[in-house]
């Protein structure tokens, strides 16, 4: 693109210095006087009916000032983002280890959680579900009254039998996949204020805080305009912050006791109650001519949804959306089932069920190949979707040209082309060096089930400076930042002219939630239309002369500024709005399908300790096909910071439940995530082929960089050592068992 | 909030045994061991004697006219991994104090602390315990040493008087200085607790000596194995596996099974053991 001046250049985040001085203030930051404390009672049982709730001795305790419980509840008690079936606070039952029971308010926090032990709660335990089968089970306690099927999904076309037979290659396996917590480093923590009028401000981190405001306005009672939402700055959210947590307790307790009220959880809190990445059992059947044509894919896959729907249901669609990964196959038959159990609470987390999909669909490729004799990237090539062409399930496409040029980057890569002097130059016998590379698509967006649009707000200044209003959240992955570079293209003024406002409902409109990879997307588009609704207003307050922005401000055929434009206007403000909608795919079905879509390829060189079972990643190129790069170094950090966490995820992260349910893994000591030790060199290629209605044409990059990295490490695995992992993580103690086996 | 009763800050070595005489308190070096405890609620009913400002009398490493080499109590392990002393004589010993935790940890946590600490999984200890090593302990009036051997007894608990004080590592050095090498197998490349280790430490006059850790309730010397290394001819692998399973009897848990501690150090061992002829 000509003349930019700030897109694509390397921009220094907007609150960089404040985070590395530590000046910025996260929530759990501002100072609390006439603050009263919660500490939340939680169960210690997966599955019990509360038979007797009894806080009068806890009342008697030191400082302590009351107690909450349902019956405070003015409104719904219930929350949720598909359905609200999760409870403010447990009323008749609990449904897992943490399930919130009453919340203990004190004059401070040590009080608050010393007086805990003083709530007598009396518990009938009820059969615990630990596995989909036992919650599918006839005679099944039901979690919830409608049983223990959170939602399911059955989608054939074509008849993939025709394709399982022996003129055909067919490989049939089951993969398996475990729990990850998020491991922002923020861990959840608030306050709420109760204002004179009735009106109720919340203060804490979220990924959505117009939805939080819908979402309490219902457990409040009281009209949205009666609540404000402060939902930014978070110190990391990955989807971990999709789902509330503790804004409803926050805004409940400082309405009953007329009070601020903060509440502050420690990190083995966090891991208890917060939501995990669903565990995902996946039974895939793929068939090839024996020419390498694709012919069939059959999906049976088990999600376990924990105690309440929170986004799940939408999982296990956004998981089969992309059951079939990049590639077109005759026929397919692809089935789900999304379960309640009494396990940990899952959620969103970065990938949405793409993860443990195309974990399977590109494992299933590459075992595909060997018993083809074909090369690993030729069958691929072979077979991918097109632009021109409709995807598995018959619905158009915002086109995948990305794709194909990621791959052919990724076949001329130093790693892939030199991969056997890489096999060779391992340091002893006993390290066996493997490359293996994986390609995938991620929709951005919710699908078209789903309203999906954003309003940004600009303001204009009569000293020529500017505001943009948007609601989007800032939790670590420049989206501030990308705002800011976007407006500043659009309005071709100095960076500094302009002030990004976001995270608050009283302030920004409704841009849409800061989820779905489609932030940079939907924001950047709503601020592109505000911009043109301000230039419109502008030349109309002016009495209808001429204004332009080219490369520089244009009035009347001659250059000029805003800062003249400002001066000139009868008013002091000049506002601009705009809305952008996100383009959908044409079909529905009973899920909510994606037009636009990042494609990334991934090559990865691993080095495997046949001693200890130990693997390395020595060395890894990405190749994100994301459009338009709109800031070079955030670009680069979140595709490093996506290779590190899913390179965690499949060979480290093993969060776990012990026999009672409670966490086995309750911190950082026995959860490991990847240090920077264990980082290896990444290669950061970006595939800049525009999309056409992207912002500068941009798309979304959070999500999809974490997608491919698991079966790219997985199929090196097997390129250096011969075993197949189809179950995660590949701890050093899984490689090793299938070593010896 | 850390809830602890009480810290003092003393300020000499026999300010500290004084007090530690009179009772009620627990030394704290770098504390990051400690802090974790703490944190966790395990030793929330304790008072501290910090150890900080006598840290000079107890830091160094110096070689005496018999070949001891001997380390200070509170000497910082990152300063374990730069000695020029530790290179010379026992290289193994600061390739293993340069695999725990993080450069962060090493600029506080000391060789006195990782011994008392009594963790089997402590990556100092197995080096030191082929190496021989003697443990300083002090106390009012008394300064007497214990083979390293002796002085864990069990996970975290050790022969260490609650008045007494590790003081020195003292490590007799035999003429060559001691070869040699540590495995730590564990989960990721730093911050990572071992789930199995091995010390294998060489002498031309004193011949091979295994230790090994993270596979018994403390670091072990593994006599029947150094055996089999010092003697020539070579034995199966499944032979060696039987004999390494009369030293090593690992329990599982969070961190691995019982089945894959076994499995690494049979593999690295019998590598190790074929290759001994030619990594002296």
């Amino acid at each position: 693109m000509s003349d930019v001046m700030f897109i694509g250049k390397k921009v220094p985040r907007d609150d960089a210095r404040d985070k590395a001085t530590g000046t910025l203030r996260y929530f759990s930051d501002y100072p609390q006087s006439n603050m009263l404390h919660g500490a939340v009672l939680r169960s210690p049982y997966p599955h019990a009916r509360i038979l007797k709730l009894d806080f009068s001795q806890a009342l008697t305790m030191p400082n302590v000032v009351s107690v909450l419980t349902a019956d405070d509840i003015p409104g719904l008690n219930g929350f949720g983002i598909c359905n609200s079936d999760q409870p403010v606070l447990c009323s008749d039952k609990v449904r897992f280890c943490g399930d919130p029971v009453a919340v203990v308010l004190a004059e401070d926090a040590a009080s608050a959680k010393a007086a805990l032990g003083s709530v007598e709660v009396v518990y009938d335990r009820l059969q615990e579900i630990r596995t989909a089968k036992q919650a599918l089970a006839p005679n099944a306690e039901k979690i919830h009254p409608n049983g223990n099927l959170c939602t399911n999904f059955d989608f054939t076309s074509g008849n993939v039998e025709e394709y399982f037979t022996d003129e055909y290659i067919v490989v049939e396996n089951t993969y398996t996949t475990q729990y990850q917590e998020h491991a922002y480093l923020e861990t959840e923590a608030g306050f709420a204020i109760p204002h004179a009028d009735g009106a109720i401000e919340v203060f804490h981190p979220a990924q959505y805080g117009y939805r939080d405001r819908m979402q309490l306005g219902k457990i409040l009672n009281l009209p949205l305009e009666k609540i404000i939402v402060h939902s930014t700055p978070l110190g990391g959210g990955f989807g971990g912050k999709d789902d509330m947590s503790l804004q409803p307790l926050l805004a409940v307790a400082a309405m009953k006791t007329g009070r601020p009220v903060r509440i502050s959880i420690d990190r083995e809190e966090s891991f208890l109650y917060s939501t995990k990445r669903l565990p995902f059992h996946i039974h895939i059947k793929t068939s090839a001519s024996r020419d390498g044509r694709l012919m069939a894919n059959k999906v049976v896959a088990v999600c376990d949804c924990g105690p309440y729907t929170g986004i799940s249901s939408a999982v296990l669609n956004y998981a089969l959306e992309n059951a079939c990964g990049v590639y077109r196959f005759q026929a397919i038959d692809i089935k789900g089932d999304c379960v309640f159990t009494n396990n940990a609470h899952t959620g969103a987390f970065r990938g949405f069920g793409n993860n443990q999909l195309n974990f399977a669909v590109e494992s299933q490729i590459d075992e595909l190949s060997m018993r083809l004799g074909m090369d690993r990237h030729d069958l691929r090539r072979k077979n991918l979707i097109k632009s021109n062409e409709t995807l598995n399930y018959g619905q158009n496409h915002g086109g995948c040209d990305g794709l194909h040029h990621a791959m052919d980057l990724m076949e001329k890569s130093k790693l892939w082309q030199n991969r056997e002097a890489f096999k060779a130059a391992a340091s002893a016998p006993h390290l066996k060096r493997g490359v293996g590379i994986a390609a995938s698509q991620h929709g951005n967006g919710l699908g078209n089930a789903l309203p999906n649009s954003g309003t940004a707000k600009i303001v204009l200044h009569s000293d020529g400076t500017f505001e943009v209003y948007v609601s989007l959240e800032e939790m670590g992955q420049g989206l501030l930042t990308s705002i800011h570079i976007i407006a500043a293209e659009a309005l071709k003024t100095e960076y500094e002219k302009i002030t990004v406002i976001n995270g608050n409902t009283a302030l920004a409109p409704d841009t849409g939630s800061t989820t779905a990879s489609q932030a940079t997307f939907v924001g950047g588009n709503a601020v592109l239309a505000a911009v043109s609704d301000l230039t419109n207003k502008a030349s109309k307050a002016l009495g209808g002369r001429d204004l332009q922005i080219q490369n520089e401000i244009i009035l009347d055929g001659k250059p000029s500024s805003w800062q003249d434009v400002a001066f000139l206007l009868p008013e002091a403000d000049l506002v601009g709005e705009g809305t952008f909608e996100v383009p959908i795919a044409d079909v529905k079905i009973q899920i909510g399908l994606h037009y636009i879509h990042t494609h990334v390829c991934q090559v990865v060189g691993v080095e495997v300790n046949t001693q200890t079972g130990k693997v390395d990643i020595l060395e890894t190129e990405i190749l994100p096909a994301a459009g338009t790069v709109i800031n070079r170094i955030g670009y680069e950090g979140q595709a490093e910071g996506g290779v590190i966490m899913t390179m965690g995820y499949t060979l480290m992260e093993y969060y776990r439940l012990n026999e009672a349910g409670q966490p086995l893994t309750r911190n950082f000591q026995t959860y490991l995530i990847p240090t920077i030790r264990d980082m290896p060199d990444i290669k950061v290629t970006p595939v800049e082929n525009p999309q056409s209605d992207g912002p500068y044409g941009a798309k979304g990059l959070g999500e999809p960089v974490t997608i491919p990295g698991t079966p790219a490490i997985v199929n090196a695995i097997y390129d250096a050592v011969g075993v197949r992992v189809y179950d995660l993580p590949a701890t050093p103690e899984k490689v090793l068992s299938l070593l010896h086996d | 909030m850390l809830k602890i009763k009480q810290t003092i800050y003393p300020d000499s070595l026999s300010e500290a045994l004084a007090l530690l005489h009179e009772g009620g308190f627990r030394p704290y070096a770098g504390g990051t061991d400690l802090i974790p405890a703490i944190r966790d609620g395990r030793l929330k009913d304790y008072s501290f004697l910090m150890m900080s400002r006598f840290k000079e009398e107890l830091s160094g490493i110096s070689l005496d006219a018999d070949n001891n080499l001997r380390i200070g109590a509170m000497t910082l392990l990152r300063d374990i991994t730069e000695s020029k002393l530790i290179h010379q004589y026992i290289p193994v010993l600061a390739e293993a104090c340069a695999m725990i935790g993080s450069m962060q940890i090493r600029n506080r946590a000391t060789i006195g602390g990782n011994i008392v600490n009594a963790s089997p999984a402590a990556d100092t200890v197995p080096v030191l315990t082929a190496a021989g090593a003697l443990i300083e302990i002090s106390s009012v009036g008394s300064v007497h040493h214990v083979p390293i051997g002796e002085f864990a007894t069990a996970p975290g608990k050790t022969i260490l008087r609650s008045e007494a004080l590790v003081t020195a590592v003292v490590l007799p050095i035999p003429e060559g200085g001691w070869s040699g090498s540590y495995m730590k197998a564990g989960i990721r490349n730093a911050l990572t607790i071992s789930i199995a280790s091995a010390a294998l430490l060489h002498n031309p006059e004193q011949g091979w000596r295994i230790a090994l850790g993270s596979v018994a309730p403390t670091v072990v010397r593994a006599q029947p194995l150094e055996k089999v290394f010092n003697e020539s001819g070579s034995i199966s692998k499944s032979s060696f596996d039987q004999i390494l399973s009369t030293v090593a009897k690992p329990i599982g848990d969070v961190r691995a099974s019982a089945r894959y501690r076994l499995d690494v150090l049979n593999n690295v061992l019998y590598h190790a053991y074929e290759q001994r002829g030619i990594s002296q």
